[in-house]
């Protein structure tokens, strides 16, 4: 028999119809993607740009990212046409045309204005935790790559942070509103303490280091962040350091550099590459997390923004800032998918915000894997 | 030239410089030790907490007579199930067998009603010429009384062939039970419809008596099922409100010592005399006991054991005899389906209620509560309620079944897409493909689970609705769907959030089989997918396994998809129903602790019970972890 014969017809045929399953089950998934993008573009995009919608409009609406979100009004006018508005609006329009017809006039929570309050909460959020879970993250992987010798202690440190990235969001949701909200050994600067909550308030600069707890706050919710994002970002991190070449080192430590020295002129410096990458990542991740600051952070509705609200001067405003709690996109649309009924007046603000969420975090997601795949080609030893 | 390599720096107790330096990132790395500790000593202590105050509202559950309660209102449930599901037996036969009938019938109603919407006052008109007809003695004005009446009558005429001209059968007919020619005729008897009598025309008529000769039967079942458990019923919402109103004086009772304190209190620093008075009177009216007398109290429930046992008997001896009288040549498939299930379900009901009166003969209310109970009835707890004015329930097992359900089914259907399509990109798709496969997928495990969540509300549930109402689809098990929102919306929308994990791993595992397999089955003259199916996936077999288990921990964690789509019921889906279970909403443990952290106040039973499903769920995602750890070690070729 001749072993170099070509496989039988059959054995042929086969071969190409598992080929194409195979093939199918992987743009099955690719189309189901798809469609979930281009289904949410196309309802929300009328809504940030209503030149595209039906009815046509401005090229951009401005408003829709520049204004707090309010409660929307709907009514019908005197030609039987459906009109909506937020609620500030509503009443100026009352006030200048005090007879105008208006019919079955409902209230819709949350669904007018715009959405500059959850955009701006996501924003303080993120940079709260990123700042925070960098530092720390890169750190840990310098430690684990640089110093540490394989042993019991470091085989402990890497256990930990496998598991840590196994728990699901909630339950760091749980562990954050236990432990930054209530948990009394965490100091806030007021000027008044809560008298029930506060263990230990300690007279300082003319107001009160109390010891009480963060409560429903920015910063609580940033760390419940970041401590769920560590395991991101070490991993990240400790990848770009493993790919600098052990030669840098050496030749570093043989021109007797201290090894402080050496990480910071010949490792560190290589490795930010990597660590941007980590950190976009890192943004992509905490971003679109919704469990973790349901009850840390985020409230449904606030009339001003974060940094208007804060009070007092220097560390107290600082404290206030932190200490109080902010709107965030993620809950925000769980807020109005959830609790306020689809309706015609109610689906812009749904739509919309859905569409400019998932836009942000997707641009996110594609910087993370564009700098991920191109420093991997560009940086070669 | 030794002094080149001395240390330089100050040393603090023994710490240089380059010690701390160490220290400080060994300090940050520890962090995440530090955390994952805390996690554990967090939830740990609520949960610990749960148990022993779960265990004195058992306690208190029992004494107050409550737990006697709950025989009776359980058994209840399971006879209403047996009754709602003859009710819809019934209306789905009714439907099938004299969809005609009933349209006519209802078709009748609803025209009529019309009529005497839009005619009110042109009836009330014919009515009172009638009756100036009737009423008149002279020959002379009966004869006028008659004209008017002609006229009237001419003008109720027309109306009447106008509105039945412009009637609309979609709307009328809203069911679709008429047929055109059906229709017409209704409409051709309406024609003689007199709205003073108000006589239903003699097609409609035929039509009902038809119906109901027909369905007499089912019917006399219906009702003899239908009032069997009046007694049963009756007992249960007395007991409810003795047994209420104990626990509600013992709850008092508890708190009195507090309430005399503060009254005491404030009769010192109120403001007027009278007041200081009056505070004084009140506080002085509370007595404070040591031990509420639950013995005392218990007494009301006296005779409810032989009203029980008397109601259980009424109860079996109309349901077996209704059960038995069940037609059982129905034309609908449908309540064909829902009688067997019946059929099934009447000696099982018997034999539980059987089961709960003797288990209620037994019950004594001072026999002490175990902690073994308050931990069973965690874990194994049917009913989670809360803020419930009879008493609330802290069991897991709706919440566990229904996160189970959901992780099942996405597991089931994302396993085949992500490990196919793992294998297409690593061995079979050119790099071009590769490059534009993999940042897609990567892209979908960067979706928001919230958008995921609100696509499923307004796109997916709607879809799977549509689907499942389409007629040549029907025999689907659990098809139509009942609900929007259910168990299989949420499943398919973890399955995608479940795919980036499951083939990242997958790839990673099938990327790392030696290239001296392959190479050795191609030599062998193996072709490519033979090499691909007996070689490289089965080498990889280990790191698919890990994969799926990690997937399976993706899903089990996940909450917002399901917060929003699982439907949010707590109850165990009826497993009655077969693969069809999955139709069914359901309420997850996740779902659950996001759902009401935000309202409870920290401390209470119900802050603790959520920190204990909490912890749960940790000790599963960490159980998953170890797993999938232990597995790529022992089997993994290359980790």
């Amino acid at each position: 028999m001749n072993p170099f014969k070509s496989s039988s017809n059959a054995q042929k045929t086969k071969d190409r119809i598992v080929a194409c399953v195979l093939a199918a089950l992987t743009y099955v998934i690719l189309a189901c993607t798809l469609f979930i993008f281009f289904d949410i573009a196309k309802k929300g995009l009328p809504v940030l740009m209503p030149v595209f919608s039906e009815k046509g409009g401005e090229i951009f609406n401005s408003d829709f990212l520049t204004r707090m979100p309010e409660t929307l009004v709907d009514y019908t006018d005197e030609n039987g046409d459906k009109q909506s508005m937020a609620s500030t609006d509503f009443i100026e329009f009352t006030k200048a045309n005090p007879d105008a017809v208006i019919e079955n006039k409902k209230t819709n929570a949350y669904s007018g204005g715009g959405i500059a309050g959850p955009l701006v909460g996501t924003a303080l959020l993120v940079i709260v935790c990123m700042v925070v879970a960098l530092i720390v993250g890169v750190a840990a992987a310098v430690y684990l790559n640089e110093y540490a010798k394989q042993g019991r202690f470091v085989g402990m440190i890497r256990l930990a942070i496998m598991n840590l990235a196994g728990v699901p969001s909630i339950v760091f949701g749980l562990f954050g509103f236990a432990f930054f909200c209530l948990f009394p050994l965490l100091p806030v600067f007021t000027d008044a303490p809560n008298i029930e909550k506060s263990l230990w308030a300690i007279p300082l600069f003319g107001g009160f280091l109390s010891f009480e707890g963060w409560g429903n706050s920015l910063i609580a919710g940033g760390l419940t962040l970041a401590v769920m994002v560590l395991p991101v970002i070490i991993a990240a991190c400790e990848e770009s350091l493993k790919a600098i070449p052990k030669g840098f080192r050496e030749a570093s430590l043989a021109l007797g550099a201290t090894k402080w020295q050496c990480i910071r002129t010949a490792v560190l410096p290589y490795a930010t590459p990597g660590i941007l990458t980590a950190s976009v990542l890192g943004v992509t991740r905490v971003a679109g997390e919704t469990a973790p600051i349901m009850f840390t952070a985020a409230v449904a509705l606030k009339g001003k923004l974060p940094w208007e609200e804060a009070s007092g001067n220097g560390i107290f405003w600082l404290s206030d800032l932190l200490t109080d709690s902010v709107q965030a996109m993620p809950y925000h649309i769980y807020t109005v998918a959830a609790r306020i009924p689809r309706t015609d007046a109610t689906s812009a603000m749904q739509d919309g915000s859905v569409f400019v969420f998932l836009l942000m975090v997707m641009s996110f997601a594609s910087v993370s894997i564009y700098l991920r795949i191109h420093f991997r080609k560009k940086l070669k030893w | 030239m030794a002094t080149h390599f001395k240390r330089k720096g100050k040393r603090v107790l023994g710490v240089g410089r380059q010690d701390a330096i160490r220290f400080f990132f060994g300090g940050n790395a520890m962090i995440s030790t530090f955390v994952l500790g805390a996690i554990c000593i967090f939830l740990a202590r609520e949960a610990a907490m749960f148990f022993p105050q779960h265990q004195r509202e058992l306690e208190v559950f029992r004494l107050t007579g409550q737990e006697y309660t709950n025989f009776v209102i359980e058994e209840m449930d399971e006879y209403t199930e047996v009754k709602s599901l003859t009710n819809q037996a019934f209306y789905q036969e009714m439907n099938e067998a004299y969809g005609i009938q009933r349209g006519l019938v209802d078709s009748f109603g609803a025209l009529s009603g019309n009529l005497f919407d839009d005619g009110e006052d042109l009836i009330e008109e014919l009515e009172d010429a009638r009756d100036a007809v009737d009423d008149a003695d002279e020959e002379e004005a009966k004869t006028l009384a008659q004209t008017e009446l002609d006229g009237i009558q001419a003008k109720w005429d027309n109306f009447l062939q106008a509105e039945l001209g412009k009637a609309d059968r979609t709307a009328v007919d809203s069911f679709g039970r008429l047929g055109k020619k059906e229709w017409q005729e209704l409409l051709d008897a309406m024609t003689a419809w007199d709205p003073v009598e108000d006589q239903p025309p003699a097609l409609v008529e035929a039509a009902k008596s038809e119906m109901n000769k027909g369905m007499a039967a089912f019917d006399a079942a219906r009702m003899l099922i239908g009032s069997a458990g009046s007694e049963l019923s009756k007992l249960r919402g007395e007991l409810i409100k003795v047994t209420t109103a104990i626990k509600d004086e013992a709850v008092a009772d508890k708190s009195s010592a507090a309430r005399k304190k503060a009254l005491l209190e404030g009769s010192v620093n109120a403001a007027t005399k009278e007041d200081r008075a009056r505070l004084k009177e009140q506080a002085e009216k509370i007595t404070i006991r040591k031990n509420f007398p639950y013995a005392e109290r218990i007494t009301a429930l006296e005779g409810s054991r032989e009203k029980h046992k008397a109601a259980i008997a009424a109860l079996e001896a109309d349901l077996k005899p209704g059960i038995a009288a069940l037609p059982t040549d129905l034309a609908s498939a449908q309540a064909q389906d829902l009688v067997s299930r019946i059929r099934e379900k009447g000696p099982e009901l018997i034999a539980y209620l059987d089961q709960s009166l003797q288990e209620s003969a037994d019950w004594r209310y001072d026999q002490p509560v175990s902690w073994i109970t308050s931990v069973t009835s965690f874990f194994f707890g049917k009913d989670w309620v809360t803020n419930s004015s009879f008493h609330d329930f802290y069991g897991l097992l709706p919440l566990f079944t229904g996160s189970l359900l959901i992780s099942i089914i996405a597991l089931i259907v994302a396993i085949p897409f992500s490990l196919g399509a793992a294998i297409y990109v690593n061995r079979l798709a050119g790099p071009k493909q590769q490059n534009i496969i993999k940042p897609i997928i990567e892209l979908i495990g960067a979706i928001p689970s919230v958008v995921l969540g609100f696509f499923g509300i307004i796109v997916l549930g709607e879809a799977l609705r549509e689907i499942s109402q389409v007629p040549w689809l029907s025999w689907v098990p659990g098809f139509p769907m009942q609900e929007r929102l259910n168990i299989l919306n949420a499943g398919l929308l973890l399955a995608l959030m479940a795919v980036p994990t499951i083939f990242t791993l997958c790839e990673d595992a099938i990327n790392n089989v030696p290239s001296s397999f392959t190479e050795a089955s191609l030599a062998l003259g193996g072709s490519k997918l033979q090499t691909v199916m007996r070689v490289v996936v089965p080498t990889a077999v280990s790191g698919i396994l890990a994969a799926i288990l990690l997937g399976f921990g993706r899903v089990i964690g996940e909450t917002m998809v399901v917060l929003l789509v699982a439907g949010n019921q707590i109850a165990i889906p009826d497993f009655g129903l077969g693969v069809g279970v999955i139709t069914q909403p359901a309420h997850t443990m996740t779902g659950i602790i996001a759902q009401e952290m935000g309202e409870v106040t920290s401390g209470t039973i119900h802050y603790r019970a959520l920190f204990s499903v909490g912890l749960v769920l940790f000790t599963i995602s960490l159980l998953i972890n170890i797993s999938a750890r232990r597995i790529i070690k022992r089997f993994g070729l290359a980790a």
